[in-house]
């Protein structure tokens, strides 16, 4: 485990495309060289989890002080996703150890449960707990799966399109929804079973890359090839469709923040949007730097963590006064 | 591109990558499996989120007709046209290192005998 120094930088950055004039506070953390930030998570002490996906390791970042410190996950390691467990650890989805890694912030414990030997490489994306405190995941190989933290058991099912499992969201209600990348489709897991119910976005080909649900358990569905950002309602089996302004969008992360705002970000405009679904209207905050990258979002109420993959960092944007 | 060849394929018998005669290489296709969720081999099928990887080595980078690379892999493109077996063996191993800005979502591969099988695969599927 080793301590680093960072750079912080605390800027005002300004909005463009058909945004409200808004200068959000936001604070830039650079990680360590090499690092290559992918997925972030509230830890419960206030620090930032984060995935050092090139350097096979769980960072932590206290925003207070500006400390940084890494946690070695295992050989071959590289971890791609994390999220904070009900038990309060992180749990993270390994696509270098093909493994669902867990690790206690109390003990400092590290417990790896790798898939079952048959189902091959899985290209492990992303986690989510049911209500059932079940972890969920996604391997964009074409699988999904579940762990039983209390057992250890691990079951893995094949997507009914094959490739392309990436997002996946539990809902307030703690059912849990998953996206197909190279399949543009959203799946509903029924639980019991673990048999996935397939649901047609609207758009073809649309290439639905994350999913997030908002407080009343809507599914919030970034499209990478379509550029929109769409919004299926379980309750009537409607969905809605919002083009992300700009030209080319390239929609790749979503987020539903504690006051329902959307955070979507977009590759072409190397920016993240947030949507007001009340008002229809989008601000825009600008990436730190020209190819920013940012893969996936996630906050706690009053935070929202942005984790630039190109220029590895982390932003933090503060959505309320403390 | 065919003096490179020799040597890639006795680096592979050597690794013991390959199957056998007139079959894929069975470490380069194990290899192939970090690329597969996005690319296809498969001639012309370019609708997953990369470009098929049929006939890649020699290929023009970000060159493939309709298919929407990022910006980063077109100014890359400008300085290094073609993928060259020595190309492809640096962007596997550190994708956004060699590309700061590509869109593609790989970690890279660090191990060079991997690397060496995936491009000799690739290679053996003719395009």
């Amino acid at each position: 485990m080793r301590f680093f120094s960072i750079l912080l930088a605390s800027v005002a950055l300004g909005c463009a495309s058909a945004a409200s004039a808004q200068s959000p506070d936001t604070q830039i953390f650079q990680l360590p060289e090499g690092a290559r930030v992918h997925d972030v998570a509230p830890a419960p002490d206030g620090t930032i989890w984060y995935t050092a996906q090139r350097q096979g390791a769980l960072g932590i970042l206290d925003p207070k002080s500006g400390k940084i410190r890494q946690i070695p996950l295992g050989p071959n390691s590289a971890p791609h996703g994390v999220i904070q467990g009900p038990d309060g650890a992180a749990w993270i989805t390994d696509g270098g150890q093909n493994a669902i890694v867990r690790f206690d912030p109390k003990t400092e414990k590290i417990d790896v449960w790798k898939l079952p030997e048959e189902v091959g490489y899985a290209n492990l994306n992303t986690g989510a707990f049911d209500g059932d405190g079940i972890h969920w995941f996604t391997g964009q190989n074409g699988i999904y799966g579940r762990i039983d933290p209390k057992t250890g058991k691990i079951d893995v099912f094949k997507d009914p399109d094959g490739r392309g499992p990436y997002g996946i969201a539990a809902t307030p209600n703690g059912d849990i929804y998953y996206v197909s990348l190279a399949g543009s489709h959203l799946a509903k897991i029924d639980r019991v079973s673990g048999a996935a119910t397939i649901i047609e976005p609207p758009t073809p080909a649309q290439g639905a890359r994350r999913v997030w649900s908002d407080s009343k358990g809507n599914l919030w569905v970034s499209e990478w090839n379509s550029g929109n950002l769409s919004r299926y309602t379980p309750a009537t089996g409607e969905w809605k469709v919002w083009r992300l302004p700009g030209e080319k969008p390239k929609a790749y992360a979503v987020y539903v923040d504690e006051r329902d705002i959307v955070w979507v970000t977009d590759f072409a405009a190397n920016a993240t949007l947030t949507f007001d679904p009340a008002t229809g209207q989008w601000t825009t905050i600008k990436g730190s730097e020209e190819g920013a990258n940012v893969r996936q979002i996630l906050g706690r109420p009053g935070e929202v963590y942005l984790p630039e993959s190109g220029t590895n960092r982390i932003m933090v944007v503060r959505t309320s006064k403390k | 591109m065919k003096l490179l060849l020799a040597p890639l394929a006795a680096g592979a018998v050597a690794a013991g990558a390959w199957a056998g005669p007139g079959q894929k290489p069975i470490a380069g296709e194990q290899a192939f499996q970090k690329c597969y969720a996005c690319h296809a081999t498969e001639a012309g099928k370019n609708d997953l989120t990369g470009p098929s990887l049929h006939g890649i080595v020699g290929r023009r980078v970000a060159a493939v007709p309709g298919f929407d690379y990022s910006p980063a892999l077109k100014r890359f493109a400008a300085e290094n046209p073609h993928w060259t077996h020595a190309l492809i063996d640096r962007y596997a191993a550190d994708p956004e290192g060699l590309v700061p800005g590509t869109s593609m979502t790989f970690h890279g591969m660090p191990d060079p005998r991997e690397r060496q099988a995936l491009i000799a695969y690739l290679e053996s599927l003719g395009g």
